[in-house]
């Protein structure tokens, strides 16, 4: 049964990025009490360069001020007819821990030509890393950051092939350190987990002691491999599920995860950083248990070697709208989990919208008059705290748009 | 389930369909039929108007054995002459109204009906347009254990004939196997959530209780041991034997030399590498692999 | 929960009929008429007190040899004396036990001195049974009914209550009328009733007194009439069969060149009764359906056989050969043409719904002489004349009749088909042969009685052509000892042939 509701989102104004173009909103996240988001901007004009930007808000004061910004190159300048497969800008943003029970705040920063991690302890001073294990000379540039136990987890980034021809090796690797200012990273699995149709890792997330990797593999469907880092590197991984849950290459990769009432939840689709090869089925939404069995709580009824699934929210794929074909972030705060969905089809993307459930089976769709601005054009990030949800995504203004101002929504 | 809620199995030929459908059909609410072609042809002239055609005895055999059976409860030459004679005197019927016949008189349980399509999308539309409620069961296997099973099949009836291009046989497997599949998947999926479910054969011969007690919870049937246990045994239908010398067939001929389910998975085949019937060598084509993935084979 | 219920849970439901009895399924329990070979016709069959009862009737062929009935037979099929009274004729009552699987003659009838003055047997053949407890019986009791020498006094109704001990309960000719036999005897509401079938003079089956007697007390009581003569038609000669379906008691009459008429009363007040015509014309056929031969209720409907006398072929009123038809009557008096010929009635066309062609589809059945319903299923028993072609002049064959039997071959026609059949429907519509040659044996030429019980279905082949019979040789006609003659009676069960 799925229920809407209206909602009033606030637009907290992204005020100094007002200027024509593409905003994309990549990542955000909260360090030493303030809100840091990455955003990159591309001017209307092809020629002129792209932005990253790293801002920083002060909750309360309403301000927004700009922490680390950097040139990107377009990635139309390089080729004009080929689309270049990858989104640019910021790939990740981490906190992670380090010595002395404090916080660093980690990020990668993907452009044509390199590739930067990007380190801060204090949100003020950003020290720029390689973002590639320089022992490998060929290695792809690092695109997630993620801490677990005493180990920053890094993976290398990728897109899917078209799911017609497999390399040797699948290139969903990780590796890991103790210390990224040191550059000592260490192979965390074996190439691809053995599995050469294993071409990304498209994310990572902590549950129930273990580290989960959502691998996303174009021939047999996403599987998801986790670890509890045991030892030295590589670790031990396990399989925790495989064949997209059984829908096979209608559920290529997972591009969001997040962990409710002690589920941890998946959301299947294409994830915006890198391109559609291929037209794609409406999203799922299924949830995993510690025991590594698995409920289907939305999506496309089936058998399973551990029984029916049916969707326990009564919604076909994309929630009974096959065009929504990517659950884009989902978050979750004590009591709520929100996920994104968007309208993805390999041309363009057509709409998106916020769904809320206390119980992870009930779903609501929230409305709110701010979804409704033409220039507000996907949905990237969901930060949710209690009683308290940030959202952001993509802004696109024409030349011609009056007062173009990109902004985050919240609502609490 | 509501009245004539009947289950169609939908799958290409050599797709363990005859095993699967009797299987099904032995749940105490259900009732398998063997091959019985009501669902390729509008009315009973037509139907037998269908193995007027050399070679296409068989597609008579089913249904007379079924009729012979529901009202003789006997499959002897004289049932299956009976059968006949009932039918010819009913030859305008329509299709429709012989199908609702036999789900009238095996009542109340629910027909199950491994409706071959022909490769074609009307012969599916037909089926819905008869049973608007049915459910489409779609049984898949993989290209190329599907596509050694045909060319062993259709080649040495091909040799006894004298047909006359191999190759255009070797083609068109491969073309069929993707051709019926993409209809089934195009048709299935302008239904109604749950009205069609797809089940990998291998999957099912691997573990066939498992995937019985989903197929009874999806129909909304019995899942006690009781009826799953039933359905382990296509072999006590009454159409999993020879018949009568004038209908000895009526579904395929090695299911009805030994009926018994084989558990156990079907030995591995991969989708790399040449089709094994094709002179060239040739490997699968990118449609087909593609296809077979979504499917789930590898 | 009780166990069977338990078990009804366990078993699906089958949507197939209960298996039906096939050919190897029965078993001959009895051959060559229990070692007589003159015992001829299993005239009527009853179970009773945990027995299977046979009214035999004796030498058919010589009775008929001796009777007016014209025939046009070059040579007789069976050795037969000059006077019919040389061989005993005396008819018996044979009863089977199945437990123990013996046979037992229980009664012969005694002697009496005809109005002649020379010694005949009372009773020639037991034509009918019924079991009844009238008003002064203890328990249930075994009623036959008589086929009585022409030169007796006449046919009667015999009771017996256990079965070895048969006396008569009503006077001869039933009320001193001029019968020599009576087929029916059918209970009915605490009654039972019973109406003269032939009498003197050629007419077996055709008593001239259609009418209807009931009695309450057989034992001590009044046989009533309970109709008016012929229902007021004096087309009707005589009332052939009778039978009990629903509220009503059914009559079926003989008529002979107007077709059958189905009559039937709720035997409401007191006699004569109201009664309802529900079928007539033969249910529109005319006088191919001359005699309303057999009646049974299935499923919701009364089921009635056709048959035209002495085998499907009345040289008396020069009608047939015509095989019979199959018709049921619903409780509402409609009925359907179930095997027979299409054609416009009253009520419309109507199509055999079998598909079947009278006699299903062969002529050379002359009755449908019996049915009986066992374990669900209807089973349908015929006489066949086909063996009377071998012994028939073929010079008097109509030249379209000739070329067909010649295209088929005679001995064919002898080794495939001759002997009675037997087929059992599910529905009433869709049937099937058991047997269609007399259960391999062409001389059992009908099957006449049928009797369901738990023990199984019992058939009752007539077969009177021995002890000797006619056989074409080089030499012209001749008489050869015949192993295959004498009355059978056969036991279809499944569990039988489990056992076997």
């Amino acid at each position: 049964m799925t229920f809407s509701s209206n909602i009033h989102f606030r637009a907290i104004p992204l005020g100094f990025l007002a200027t024509p173009g593409e905003h994309r909103i990549q990542n955000a996240v909260f360090f030493k009490k303030r809100l840091y988001v990455g955003v990159i901007s591309h001017p209307v004009d092809a020629t002129t360069t792209s932005i990253a930007r790293l801002l920083r808000y002060y909750p309360g004061a309403e301000r927004w001020e700009a922490v680390y910004e950097a040139v990107v190159e377009k990635s139309s300048v390089l080729s004009a007819t080929r689309p270049f497969p990858l989104e640019l800008g910021w790939r990740a943003l981490s906190i992670m821990p380090i010595d002395g029970g404090t916080e660093a705040l980690c990020a990668t920063l993907l452009s044509l030509r390199n590739a930067q991690l990007i380190y801060s302890t204090d949100g003020e001073h950003f020290e720029a890393l390689p973002a590639v294990d320089v022992k490998q000379p060929r290695a792809a540039p690092f695109g997630l950051l993620h801490p677990f136990q005493s180990w920053l987890f890094a993976t290398p980034v990728g897109a899917m092939s078209d799911g017609l021809y497999m390399r040797e090796n699948g290139h969903a690797s990780l590796y890991v350190t103790r210390n990224p200012r040191t550059g000592d990273w260490q192979p965390a699995n074996a190439p691809g987990f053995g599995n050469p149709g294993n071409e990304v890792v498209h994310g990572l997330i902590d549950f129930h002691g273990w580290l989960y990797a959502a691998v996303g593999n174009p021939f047999a469907g996403f599987q998801l491999w986790r670890t509890q880092a045991v030892g030295p590197p590589p670790f031990t991984w396990e399989l925790a599920l495989d064949t997209g849950a059984r829908r096979y290459t209608l559920n290529p990769s997972v591009a969001s995860m997040a962990i409710f009432q002690d589920a941890l939840y998946l959301g299947t689709g294409v994830p915006e950083t890198e391109l559609l090869s291929d037209e794609v089925a409406g999203a799922e939404i299924i949830r995993i248990f510690p025991d590594n069995r698995w409920e289907l709580v939305m999506g496309k009824p089936r058998f399973s070697p551990i029984g029916l699934q049916v969707p326990l929210s009564a919604n076909s794929p994309g929630f009974d709208d096959s065009q929504n074909t990517l659950v884009a972030a989902l978050a979750s705060s004590n009591d709520v989990l929100y996920a994104a969905v968007v309208q993805r089809s390999q041309r363009e993307i057509t709409g998106f919208q916020i769904r809320q459930t206390v119980d992870g089976e009930n779903w609501q769709q929230l409305h709110s008059p701010a979804f409704l601005n033409p220039c507000a054009y996907s949905l990237r990030v969901l930060l949710a705290m209690p009683n308290f949800l940030l959202a952001g995504g993509v802004w696109k203004f024409e030349a011609t748009t009056p007062d173009p101002e990109p902004s985050l929504w919240c609502f609490s | 389930m509501n009245t004539d809620q009947p289950l169609f199995i939908l799958c290409p030929g050599r797709s363990f369909s005859s095993v699967v459908c009797m299987a099904i059909g032995q749940h105490p609410q259900l009732y398998g039929l063997p091959e019985i072609y009501l669902g390729i042809v509008d009315t009973l002239n037509e139907w037998f108007a269908l193995a007027k055609k050399p070679g296409r005895k068989h597609m008579h055999q089913g249904l007379l054995r079924v009729i012979a059976q529901l009202h003789h409860s006997a499959q002897t030459e004289e049932a299956v002459l009976e059968a006949r004679a009932w039918l010819q005197q009913r030859c305008e019927w329509s299709t429709t109204k012989l199908y609702h016949y036999l789900a009238d008189r095996i009542a109340p349980r629910q027909l199950v009906d491994k409706s071959p399509t022909m490769g074609k999308q009307q012969n599916l539309e037909r089926l819905h347009a008869v049973f608007p409620n049915a459910y489409f069961l779609h049984l898949t296997r993989h290209p190329r254990s599907t596509g050694n099973s045909f060319f062993r099949v259709k080649s040495a009836k091909a040799a006894l004939k004298g047909y006359p291009d191999p190759d255009r046989l070797a083609a068109m497997i491969e073309k069929h196997w993707v051709q019926i599949h993409q209809q089934i998947l195009q048709f299935t999926d302008h239904l109604p959530e749950g009205q069609a479910m797809r089940l990998q054969g291998e999957d099912l011969l691997e573990t066939p209780d498992r995937y019985f007690r989903q197929i009874a919870e999806w129909l909304n049937l019995r899942t006690d041991s009781a009826a799953i246990g039933a359905m382990m045994h296509p072999e006590h239908s009454p159409y999993a034997h020879i018949g009568p010398s004038n209908a000895p067939h009526g579904n395929n001929r090695g299911f009805l030399e030994q009926p018994e389910l084989k558990v156990g998975r079907p030995s591995f085949v991969s989708l790399t590498g040449p089709m094994e019937w094709s002179r060239e060598g040739q490997d699968f084509a990118p449609a087909t692999l593609r296809l077979a993935r979504q499917l789930g084979y590898q | 929960m009780t166990t069977l219920n338990l078990l009804s849970r366990w078993r699906p439901f089958d949507p197939s009929p209960p298996p039906g009895l096939h050919r190897d399924d029965f078993q001959k329990i009895a051959a060559n008429g229990f070692g007589d070979l003159y015992n001829a016709y299993p005239h009527s069959m009853a179970w009773f007190k945990e027995h299977l009862y046979v009214g035999v009737t004796r030498a058919n062929m010589c009775m008929l040899k001796a009777s007016k009935i014209p025939t046009r037979l070059p040579f007789w099929p069976v050795d037969c004396p000059d006077n019919l009274y040389d061989l005993d004729m005396r008819a018996q009552i044979w009863r089977y036990n199945p437990i123990i699987g013996e046979w037992r003659e229980v009664y012969r009838s005694p002697m009496i001195t005809a109005l002649d003055g020379s010694p005949i047997p009372r009773d020639m053949g037991y034509r009918g049974m019924a079991v009844f407890q009238g008003q002064s019986d203890p328990e249930p009791a075994l009623y036959v009914s008589t086929y009585a020498s022409a030169r007796g006094p006449g046919a009667m109704v015999l009771r017996s209550i256990d079965g070895e001990a048969f006396s008569p309960v009503s006077k001869p000719g039933l009320l001193e009328l001029p019968i020599t036999s009576i087929r029916t005897l059918t209970p009915f509401k605490g009654r039972l009733l019973t109406s003269p079938t032939g009498r003197a003079g050629g007419s077996p089956n055709a008593a001239d007194i259609a009418v209807i007697y009931e009695n309450r007390d057989p034992l001590k009581g009044q046989w009533t009439p309970v109709n008016i003569e012929g229902f007021g038609d004096p087309g009707n000669a005589v009332v052939f069969e009778m039978a009990e379906f629903g509220d009503y008691f059914y009559a079926g009459t003989g008529n002979f060149r107007g077709g059958y008429q189905i009559w039937r009363t709720r035997a409401k007040g007191r006699p004569p009764y109201d009664w309802e015509l529900v079928v007539t014309q033969g249910a529109q056929r005319g006088a191919f359906n001359q005699l309303a031969m057999s009646m049974v209720e299935f499923k919701g409907a009364l089921y009635v056989g056709s048959g035209i006398q002495n085998g499907g072929i009345d040289l008396v009123n020069k009608i047939g050969p015509a095989a019979p038809e199959l018709i049921r009557i619903h409780p509402d008096g409609r009925w359907d043409l179930l095997i027979g010929h299409a054609r416009q009635t009253p009520q419309g066309l109507k199509t055999p719904l079998s598909g079947c062609r009278p006699g299903f589809g062969n002529g050379f059945n002359g009755y449908f002489w019996r049915m009986a319903v066992h374990e669900g299923w209807l089973y349908l028993a015929t006489l066949d004349w086909s063996l009377m072609l071998y012994f028939s002049n073929q010079e008097n064959w109509p030249p379209g009749f000739r070329r067909i039997v010649n295209r088929i071959g005679l001995d064919q026609i002898m080794e495939r088909q001759a002997g009675g059949d037997l087929y059992r429907s599910f529905d009433g519509e869709n049937w099937l042969p058991v047997t269609t040659n007399g259960f391999d044996n062409r001389y059992n030429y009908g099957i006449r009685g049928l009797v369901s019980t738990a023990y199984g279905l019992f058939a009752g082949a007539a077969n009177p052509f021995g002890p000797r019979v006619a056989v074409r040789t080089e030499e012209g006609w001749a008489y050869q000892d015949n192993p295959h003659s004498g009355l059978e009676i056969w036991l279809g069960s499944k569990q039988g042939k489990q056992h076997a």
